[in-house]
């Protein structure tokens, strides 16, 4: 009866039209607009585009085409000098000196000198401007001056083993005299103006951006005049808009379609890893809650199939965890771990020793922004032993303010982006005492996180964080799910590759084949 | 007449007012915006100072005089995310809002009230069947879901319009169609049990007997009798409209105010919440307004109903 | 105030009907036919989904929540009738408790602005004055905020369960029913038989409780199968916008809203719970507007 029903319904035109393949007409070197244009169909609204300002990651990353650093991450995953020549620490780790480039010009043609990178430091700790940054830089950064025209030097109030990590993630450079002579630090946002590879044209809010090529720019050039991008919001809209060729890229693919994508003529789809985790953040430090226990919290991690949920959930678009730092840093990573593995067995095992051979229940905040289909997945492999978790599924907005201030318990759904390419960032920010996203303590971990602080020896903090990851896999702090992979489409025509490691949109090369 | 409308335009302004202070109330409830606006390395001491620059510590009245005081002068705060001013942002929006809703008012109109009053000249009959399964269908279903599936068979198959998008009127055949469909169905069925009521009259009774023609009947007296419970309701469903299209904005990635209204709660940036709702509010009381004068003026009888 | 006045002579439609022409017999049989053919199918189908939907623990064939990521997205089958989804959940199991969810929190959501809407409807009617001045006005201040905007709002403050949802869409519909109540009873209030109670020395309450209520039950009851649609519609509105009820129950709208992104590749995922919204919608407005021309033509105008 059902294959029937099923062949009933195929016959209806509307299905079949739906069933049928795509023309592919519009793609595959047919650019939106034209071969010195790049349109790009952007998730997320851009805020606004002052790099120091805009409350939202994803408005960096789109904005970060406008912006240099003084030294910025390589295709490698090393630290490179970028607006700068070359830097010296002092012995003490106190005092930073950066010599600079001089032949670096801002968009309104005036040249980059150190009077403009002081400032720029200086506006970030400036209250009034309401930097995002501040809190990064204000309980380190004593003074900031410019010693000559190319030389700036960067006080610490007491060493910071990531600083030069935080010039590089966090210190976009922005003009002096031009900021200043703005009436607000609002001003800057509507007409910014940085040392990047575009320069910014034009916004209308609620639907797309428009940057134009920088011919001044002092590196290599973007082979196109200019890149607009388009905000569509809705994941399928922009599946179809790239199918149909009305944009050339986009970023947000949903999982689900990465197999389709790849087997449309025309298009690429791209997924790389941003150096993240998405894990269960697990409120440990409450004694009252089963999961205080390391083998209740190591057999949530045996109990669910992350291969599998990688597979038939992300599509492939994962790769799973060995500890919270992900496997994409190029340092600090723990080779010699392995991923827990699906064992059911060993779940119950852990469960029965630590007091609960019937379960119990508990329940786990997802945000929206995560497909649903993970929490539930993960829910359902946990019922498998006998743990029932409700799923509460809330609003990020809503989410993310329970989240930064311990309320998201017992256990959420979370990520812990790559913001400054050093594994402090998880490890500070997921697994210890103080972590804002942290409610796990162990007195080892805080030891070795004050020996990483003091030093900013590569090396050095390689064996620190080594060990880290390790202590973390052992006592399962959080519940390892996947790496989280960036999945872009693209018209095949296009000569770009995503930056691998970090969640920056580098678009800075981009041209048509 | 002048004191009929002297009230009602104080009322509609209190309306406005009480509509403004609920969600004023209502989104500081939600949280506090500086969790959204500073990184989680941020201490307690730095959201507090946030806090005071943007004057969130000060109790909800307070902050809700001040509010009123700006609004006097047209100030209705800045929006963290843009970095402009709230209504800026807001007054940005109203166009391509008031281009899609009135386009999909119009399909209404001109689909559900001809519809209507050829299913009320024949009730029951073939016409009838087919202009009602034509219209409760368009209220079937999440507008949404026509709008998905308008776009894979037009514009993805067909290639005969755009996905999505904001600019010529190619890109508003799809979006309107998908809202307009709804209320054509509500107005449809209105204006069919309008007719039928108006032609069972004894006035139409009255016109037939005299032998005047049915076409005139129906389209002179019936229909112009009909024709303002049908304003009425079409004037609210504008401001479901309004609201309502949020689902086809973000399908159709249209820049109107209902997205704003989502994204702006989402993102705890109270101050184009705020205007949004203000200036939608005002929007719609003043159509509600016209629309009662209209009446009022029409038929005297209203005023004291 | 805004509503149209009501005509003074309720006439039933069946006599113009006849008047027009002598011709309309024949085609009127069938036409007669055909009415009471819709409303059969609408019942019918209400029928089957309103009895599924209740006896739902006895007639899915699976549990709707167990996920085998193994066999997902199969197209429908002699095993899965309406395919698997996903995460290989049965689309069959879930459409069924998708309707039980979908429906009762429509029924609560209308139970409880339909109490909430006629109370204060007949209150204003009543008193008419200041009251209903107030009254109405509140309506107003709802009719000002969009549904969906106040739903997005109050949601957004108070988190998407399943209550906080009845609640929600309640809040943003009772208005309607305050409206039209009202002026039923604005009318009510001035027949002979109110009057003679009232000269009788009865209590506005045992007024309103005895004779006005009882009197506008048949409206209330057109008005809340009508609106039992539009809540359905709201409620899948709001999953679209994430704001629906919690995983991993399902609703219809839930269920339409997260197989958006499967249209292509497996449609039966979201069109088979759209096909059961589209079908109790459709069959709840046929019969409300069947009951509305059948047991109260003088009231049509109003709605």
């Amino acid at each position: 009866m059902t294959t029937g029903i099923a062949r009933h319904l195929r016959t209806l035109s509307l299905v079949s039209v739906l069933l049928a393949p795509v023309p592919a007409a519009a793609i595959g070197g047919k650019p939106a607009v034209d071969r010195d244009t790049v349109v790009m169909a952007v998730s997320k609204e851009i805020f606004n585009l002052d790099g120091q300002v805009t409350a939202s990651g994803d408005s960096q990353r789109y904005g970060w085409q406008l912006y240099d650093t003084l030294y910025a991450l390589d295709r490698n995953g090393d630290i490179v000098p970028r607006l700068a020549a070359g830097m010296t620490r002092s012995e003490d780790g106190l005092t930073y000196t950066f010599t600079l480039r001089t032949d670096v010009k801002f968009h309104n043609g005036e040249l980059m000198t150190a009077e403009d990178v002081a400032y720029s430091m200086d506006r970030i700790l400036d209250p009034a401007v309401k930097s995002t940054r501040r809190p990064a830089f204000a309980p380190v950064v004593a003074k900031s001056e410019a010693k000559d025209a190319k030389t700036v030097v960067f006080t610490l109030k007491e060493p910071d083993g990531a600083f030069l990590n935080k010039i590089a993630g966090y210190l976009f450079i922005v003009p002096k005299a031009y900021t200043q002579s703005l009436g607000s630090p609002e001003a800057f946002a509507r007409a910014p103006i940085g040392t990047g590879p575009y320069r910014f044209v034009e916004q209308k809010i609620g639907q797309f951006v428009t940057f134009e090529r920088f011919d001044d720019y002092f590196g290599p050039k973007p082979g196109i005049k200019r890149l607009i991008m388009r905000l569509i919001e809705e994941p399928s809209s922009r599946v179809n808009a790239l199918l149909t060729g009305e944009v050339d890229l986009s970023d947000g693919i949903p999982t689900a379609e990465i197999e389709r994508l790849k087997k449309t003529p025309g298009l690429t789809v791209h997924s790389v890893p941003i150096g993240s985790p998405l894990g269960v953040r697990l409120y440990a430090n409450d004694p009252s809650l089963p999961i205080s226990k390391a083998k209740v919290r190591l057999a949530f991690n045996y109990a669910i199939d992350a291969n599998a949920l990688i597979k038939n959930v992300l599509h492939g678009a994962g790769a799973p965890l060995t500890s919270y730092i992900s496997s994409y840093y190029s340092y600090g990573v723990n080779r010699d771990l392995k991923p827990y593995g699906y064992n059911p067995g060993k779940a119950k095992q852990l469960l029965k020793e630590a007091g609960y051979p019937n379960g119990f229940e508990i329940s786990i905040y997802s945000s929206s922004d995560w497909p649903k289909e993970i929490a539930e997945t993960l829910a359902a492999y946990w019922s498998q032993v006998g743990v029932k978790a409700k799923i509460q599924r809330i609003d990020y907005a809503a989410w993310s303010r329970l989240n930064n201030t311990h309320k998201s318990g017992p256990m959420t759904l979370m990520q812990m982006s790559n913001a400054i390419f050093d594994p402090i960032h998880p490890v500070t920010g997921g697994a210890s005492k103080a972590g804002t996203w942290s409610d796990y303590s162990n007195p080892e971990i805080e030891e070795l996180i004050l020996e990483a602080n003091k030093t900013a020896d590569r090396s050095e903090r390689d064996r620190v964080f080594k060990r880290i990851g390790a202590i973390l896999h052992e006592d399962a702090q959080a519940v390892l799910i996947t790496e989280i992979f960036y999945v872009y489409g693209a018209d095949s025509a296009l000569d770009w590759a995503p930056q691998p490691g970090i969640a920056w949109y580098d678009l800075r090369t981009i041209r048509w084949k | 007449m002048l004191r009929y409308l002297t009230l009602r335009i104080a009322q509609s302004i209190v309306t406005v007012l009480l509509v403004t202070m609920i969600i004023f109330v209502i989104i500081r409830l939600i949280g506090d915006p500086t969790h959204l606006m500073l990184p989680p390395e941020a201490t307690e001491a730095d959201r507090e100072l946030l806090r005071q620059q943007m004057g969130l510590s000060d109790p909800v009245a307070v902050q809700y005089w001040r509010y009123l005081l700006q609004l006097l002068h047209g100030d209705m705060g800045m929006s963290y995310r843009f970095s402009l001013p709230a209504l800026d942002v807001v007054l940005g929006r109203i166009g391509p809002t008031l281009l899609l809703t009135c386009t999909s008012l119009a399909i209404g109109i001109l689909v559900g009230v001809p519809l209507g009053v050829a299913s009320a000249v024949r009730p029951d009959g073939w016409i009838d069947f087919v202009a009602k399964a034509i219209a409760l269908f368009g209220q079937a279903a999440p507008p949404f879901f026509f709008g998905l599936i308008f776009v894979l068979v037009f514009a993805v198959q067909l290639r005969w319009l755009p996905t999505s998008g904001y600019g010529g009127p190619q890109y508003l055949i799809m979006p309107a169609i998908a809202l307009g469909w709804y209320s054509a169905a509500g107005l449809m069925r209105l204006t069919r049990s309008n007719m039928m009521e108006v032609l069972t009259s004894e006035y139409v009774r009255m016109a037939r007997i005299k032998g005047v023609p049915e076409r005139v009947v129906v389209y002179k007296h019936a229909l112009k009798n009909a024709a303002l419970p049908v304003l009425t309701f079409a004037s609210l469903q504008f401001g479901i409209l309004m609201g309502g299209a949020v689902s086809i904005e973000s399908v159709f990635a249209w820049p109107g105010m209902g997205k704003l209204i989502l994204d702006s709660i989402a993102n705890l940036d109270y101050a184009v919440v705020q205007a949004a709702v203000t200036v939608s509010a005002l929007m719609f009381t003043a159509i509600n307004l016209a629309v009662d004068l209209l009446y009022a003026y029409i038929d005297p009888r209203i005023r004291y109903a | 105030m805004r509503d149209a006045p009501s005509p003074d002579r309720p006439v039933l439609q069946r006599t113009g009907a006849k008047d027009r022409t002598l011709a309309a017999s024949a085609s009127e049989r069938s036409s007669r036919w055909l009415a009471s053919l819709q409303i059969w199918v609408a019942i019918i189908l209400l029928a089957i989904v309103f009895g599924s939907a209740l006896l739902a623990a006895f007639v899915t064939p699976y549990d709707p929540n167990e996920i085998g990521l193994d066999k997902a997205l199969q197209a429908p089958s002699v095993q899965h009738w309406f395919g698997t989804d996903q995460l290989g959940r049965d689309v069959l199991s879930r459409v069924i408790w998708g309707g039980q969810v979908s429906l009762f929190l429509a029924a609560c959501a209308v139970a409880l602005a339909g109490a909430f809407g006629t109370l204060l409807g007949l209150v204003a009617g009543y008193f008419g004055g200041a009251v209903d001045r107030a009254v109405m006005w509140i309506a107003d201040v709802q009719f000002s905020l969009p549904a969906v905007i106040l739903a997005l709002v109050l949601v957004g403050a108070v988190g998407p369960s399943f209550t906080n949802i009845v609640v929600v869409l309640s809040l943003a519909n009772w208005a309607r029913f305050a409206r039209v109540i009202r002026s039923e009873a604005l009318s009510l209030k001035s027949r002979d038989f109110v009057l003679l109670a009232k000269l009788g020395g009865a209590s506005p309450l045992r007024i309103i409780a005895y004779h006005i209520l009882p009197n506008v039950l048949g409206t209330f009851i057109v008005l809340a199968t009508l609106d039992v649609g539009l809540i359905i519609i709201l409620e899948a509105t709001l999953s679209f916008l994430g704001l629906g009820v919690q995983p991993p129950d399902p609703s219809w709208g839930t269920m339409i809203a997260d197989g958006r992104g499967y249209l292509e590749r497996a449609w039966w995922i979201s069109v088979f719970p759209g096909l059961a919204l589209m079908a109790t919608v459709l069959s709840g407005n046929l019969l409300g507007d069947a009951l509305r021309d059948r047991l109260n033509p003088s009231q049509r105008r109003r709605w």
